[in-house]
């Protein structure tokens, strides 16, 4: 109930904040007020919230948990990325002035015809991106109150969209800041209760040598259909349906594959091996804690699958369209630089704390490898730390801070797809924009309710993918290469854009299921990185029509600004 | 005529597909909309010898050689000089031939003068290969097409001047109003208040020193709304504290840029056409509210209203006494960002008035 409570509050107070316009109390008379800028670390607070997503929240323990320490690498690369976002990108953008990312490469190029190219771009990457926060709020929903998957997947939709329609971006600078609180302490709560355990603990290892088994008694509810495979012979008792059998409270030996439907409850005793989910790699714990070797990550090639995750996330990160417009809100470069040292402070401990959750998710959640429910990990361990009321208010702070993750960055993620529809490829005004924020929303509901099998940092992985390709280069090489032309960005676009969503379908609808096919489709930005960045440059060195008047350009990204203001004194 | 017209057709050696000629004529206008340069000529030269099949053209400004296309020949100060010589005698109508001796060769060079509002501005000229007459109608058409659209590129460019034209009268006819306005209520203050008139005597200053410093068409709103709150401060000293001020802003609307005193003037118009005659404790409302890729600005007073047919006289610009400041922003807001960035404005007699302007946060193109 009380976790309940927690996110209901978390949910209620990010609307009526938004909504309401509660702008930093900016309703005054005193015009010094009223035109402060957002100080740098508020806005800091305000990225982070936009960049702690239900991906890293629920994801990253949900990976760590599955494929273990390999999985580190995806953390290590959105950790890079925002230092190159910081060292390259943050502030040359600030300067130059564009609000979005197409207009940035518009005006840097002088290419208006490759303002909707870059918009489409835009649009694949973050929606992806979006479904994956849906996913986030329907796997939430339904380990917080029970409710079929789907519900949380449309209440979430639905509310994001009319707080945005009804103004709800008045006050998204203080509203996103504000959930930044709750994100990071509904991953420091639990992660302090474990150092603590820990420190007055025997001393074990968390993780034992085994394959996952269970530690105690263990009753799992099956909230989706599954097939699961039992290499043991097992001996349960199961409620439900198993293999089109309707049981109740029956004993039954399972050995080999299993269908296991929907709403079905199985209990097992401890020391009992997890009846994985068909698919999933049985690890032992020291194949979990040591990295690469033999594991089906990256179609069996986890040597590749580390590049290509380091390389994806860390280009996907600079050129996620939500996270770079949040600069905009800093008055200058500079501010944008300091920002962005401020978000990479608060960041990196919040990626540190990450993989403990999922590791200590194999010894308290080892279920959720066998009822496909890995993306609750975080909810799930929050639950069970303790007993009690404790527990609750565990849960309750975890569940919170999940909630907040995915409606902020949810929230961020619409008006970069509504923006970039009306107003980059249709040109139009506010009441479109009204009008693309509920279309993207309903596209994206429909398209979260389909995509609950699919696993968080999947679609993120497309996402990344697809923007580390498409965008990230006309991003560096705009800014830092003066000789870029907009052939070589609309090659790169095109090309880009093309191959890494061609890769991501081949993935989703099962084409490719195994081996190097499977490495290069479904984690490509090893190769489409690198080859983005050939054909940017390759086309541009042939294209006769350079850019006119690149020396100016390259002044208003990288000389500071003017220090000239209007009530400063004359020195 | 019909043999005439098929002889047309060879001697212009056009290609197979008409789409060719226009996607190049196409191509060409995009280019000549900077007016004659290096780069336009280039391109004039390149045109004219692909679709008139000839050895090399030159293109000159006046009669200084910009491009050339075709072979390399070095015949700059030949084509120079009858250059001067074409320009000087205004052979503006059709293109003549002549011919050149480049060292030991002779060659048939057809010039045509390239004219901008009947100006005389240039020249093309055209060496024919060999043998193979040039088309000069084709010539002479070519030559007005370029013409025309340089004349646009030139009107492109007298709206730009217009605009920074319009921004520094609107700086001057902020002050003579303004400048009277508020010396005489600090006059008024010096011997009842002698503090206060110090006080707004430097405001003043600081307002005068804001504005001269202006130096580009846009700001950061933040920068203006500090120019407003200079400009309430002296309103203040003689409206009294008959007006009260409400501000609500968003700060993600603080960076965009604006165009330099537009939020002033809507708020001079506020206080002079709503407030000023109205009896009694009147009030200001400015709100700048963040929607996605644009801002909203909107400057709202409670004051006596307009009458709705005056201000649309004042629109269709039939009655020129009043509104002019907000009819020289909303022009200035449509050339600046687009026509449809127009001001909206909501009123009637007695009833306030609120102005709304709209702007997108990515600035327009810098030229």
């Amino acid at each position: 109930m009380i976790p309940t409570i927690a996110v209901g509050a978390v949910v209620t107070m990010t609307m009526v904040l938004g909504v309401s316009g509660l702008r930093f109390a900016r309703t005054t008379s005193n015009f010094f007020v009223a035109s402060r800028a957002v100080n740098p670390v508020w806005n800091a607070f305000a990225v982070c919230g936009e960049a702690m997503s239900a991906a890293s929240y629920l994801g990253v323990p949900a990976l760590i948990l599955v494929f273990g320490v390999d999985m580190l690498w995806t953390l290590t690369g959105w950790t890079i990325g925002f230092l190159l976002l910081s060292l390259f990108i943050a502030a040359p953008v600030r300067r130059f002035g564009s609000y979005t990312i197409p207009e940035f490469i518009e005006g840097r190029l002088d290419a208006p015809r490759l303002r909707p190219l870059v918009a489409m771009a835009v649009i694949t990457s973050s929606w992806f991106f979006l479904l994956a926060q849906l996913k986030g709020a329907g796997v939430v929903t339904r380990q917080l109150i029970g409710a079929p998957y789907w519900v949380g997947v449309v209440v979430v939709g639905v509310l994001v969209a009319a707080g945005l329609s009804a103004g709800g971006m008045r006050g998204i600078t203080f509203v996103q800041g504000f959930q930044f609180f709750f994100i990071f302490l509904g991953i420091l709560v639990p992660f302090t209760v474990l150092a603590f355990d820990r420190a007055s603990g025997d001393g074990e290892p968390i993780i034992s040598p085994d394959p996952p088994l269970f530690m105690v008694d263990q009753t799992v509810d099956y909230p989706s259909d599954v097939t699961i495979e039992a290499t043991t012979s097992t001996a349960v008792t199961i409620s439900g349906t198993i293999d089109g059998r309707v049981v109740d409270a029956e004993p039954v030996v399972l050995l080999g594959e299993h269908d296991i439907a929907l709403g079905t409850t199985i209990d097992f005793t401890a020391g009992d091996l997890v009846p994985l989910e068909v698919g999933r790699d049985r690890l032992t714990g020291e194949q979990w804690a040591a990295p690469l070797g033999d594991k089906n990550i990256g179609g069996g090639h986890p040597l590749y699958f580390s590049y290509a995750s380091l390389l994806a996330n860390m280009f996907g990160i600079i050129a996620l369209p939500h996270i770079v417009v949040r600069y905009y809100t800093n008055p200058t470069g500079r501010e944008a630089r300091r920002t962005n040292l401020w978000v990479l402070a608060m960041i990196a401990p919040y990626y540190a704390m990450l993989p403990l959750i999922g590791a200590v998710g194999r010894v308290l959640s080892p279920d959720l490898l066998s009822n496909g429910n890995t993306d609750s990990t975080t909810v799930v361990v929050g639950n069970r730390l303790a007993d009690g009321l404790g527990g609750e208010l565990i849960d309750a702070v975890v569940s919170a801070g999940a909630a907040a993750a995915f409606l902020s960055t949810a929230s961020g993620l619409l008006i970069a797809i509504a923006g970039a529809l009306s107003h980059d490829i249709l040109n139009a005004g506010v009441p479109q924009f009204r009008l693309a924020v509920w279309i993207g929303a309903g596209v994206s509901i429909a398209a979260g309710m389909a995509v609950e099998s699919i696993d968080i940092n999947v679609l993120i992985g497309w996402s990344t993918a697809i923007a580390a390709t498409a965008i990230g280069p006309l991003l560096v090489l705009g800014i830092w290469w003066p000789g870029f032309t907009e052939r070589g960005a609309i090659a790169t676009v095109a090309i880009g854009g093309t191959v890494t969503t061609i890769a991501a379908m081949l993935t989703l609808f099962g084409v490719v299921d195994s081996g190097w096919a499977l490495a290069f489709a479904a984690t490509p930005a090893a190769w489409s990185v690198p080859l983005a960045f050939a054909i940017a440059i390759t086309v541009s060195v042939l294209d006769p029509n350079k850019v006119t008047d690149v020396a100016h350009k390259f002044a208003l990204m990288h000389l500071p600004e003017r220090a000239d203001n209007l009530v400063e004194v004359d020195a | 005529m019909s043999r005439n017209r098929r002889w047309d057709r060879r001697a212009l050696r056009l290609p197979d597909d008409p789409s060719d000629v226009l996607g190049a004529l196409n191509e060409l206008n995009q280019h000549l909309r900077r007016g004659l340069d290096e780069r336009s000529a280039a391109f004039i030269a390149r045109t004219t010898r692909q679709l008139l099949d000839c050895r090399v053209v030159a293109v000159t400004a006046d009669s200084t050689l910009l491009a050339q296309d075709g072979e390399a020949v070095d015949w700059q100060v030949e084509v120079e000089d009858h250059a001067t010589l074409v320009l000087e005698r205004r052979r503006t109508a059709k293109p003549t031939l002549y011919t050149m001796s480049l060292g030991r060769d002779q060659a048939e060079v057809a010039v045509a003068v390239l004219t901008s509002d009947d100006v005389p501005i240039g020249t093309i000229h055209a060496m024919t290969v060999q043998g193979q007459p040039l088309n000069m109608n084709a010539l002479r058409e070519l030559t007005v097409l370029v013409g025309s659209q340089l004349q646009i590129a030139e009107l492109d460019q007298s709206r730009a001047f217009a605009a920074e034209a319009e921004l520094r009268a609107l700086r001057a006819q902020l002050s003579p109003h303004f400048l009277h306005n508020s010396l005489t209520a600090i006059a008024g203050l010096v011997n009842t208040d002698p503090i206060r008139a110090r006080s707004a005597i430097s405001q003043f200053s600081d307002f005068l020193r804001a504005s001269f410093r202006i130096q580009s068409d846009l700001w950061t709103l933040s920068e203006e709304l500090r120019l407003v709150d200079l400009y309430l401060e002296l309103a203040r000293v003689r409206f009294g504290d008959r007006f009260d001020v409400l501000l609500t802003i968003d700060p993600e609307t603080l960076p965009v840029q604006v165009p330099v005193l537009s939020v002033q003037t809507l708020v001079e118009n506020a206080l002079r056409h709503g407030l000023e005659t109205k009896p009694g404790q009147g009030s200001l409302h400015l709100g700048a509210e963040n929607d996605g890729p644009e801002i909203t600005i909107t400057v709202e007073d409670d004051g006596v209203g307009i009458d709705p047919d005056r201000l649309q006289q004042a629109l269709n610009g039939t009655d020129t006494s009043s509104h002019v400041g907000i009819l020289a922003t909303d022009t200035r807001l449509r050339s600046t960002f687009g026509p449809e960035y127009g001001l909206m404005i909501a009123t009637a007699a007695n009833a306030g008035t609120k102005v709304i302007m709209r702007l997108p946060k990515n600035p327009p193109k810098r030229g």
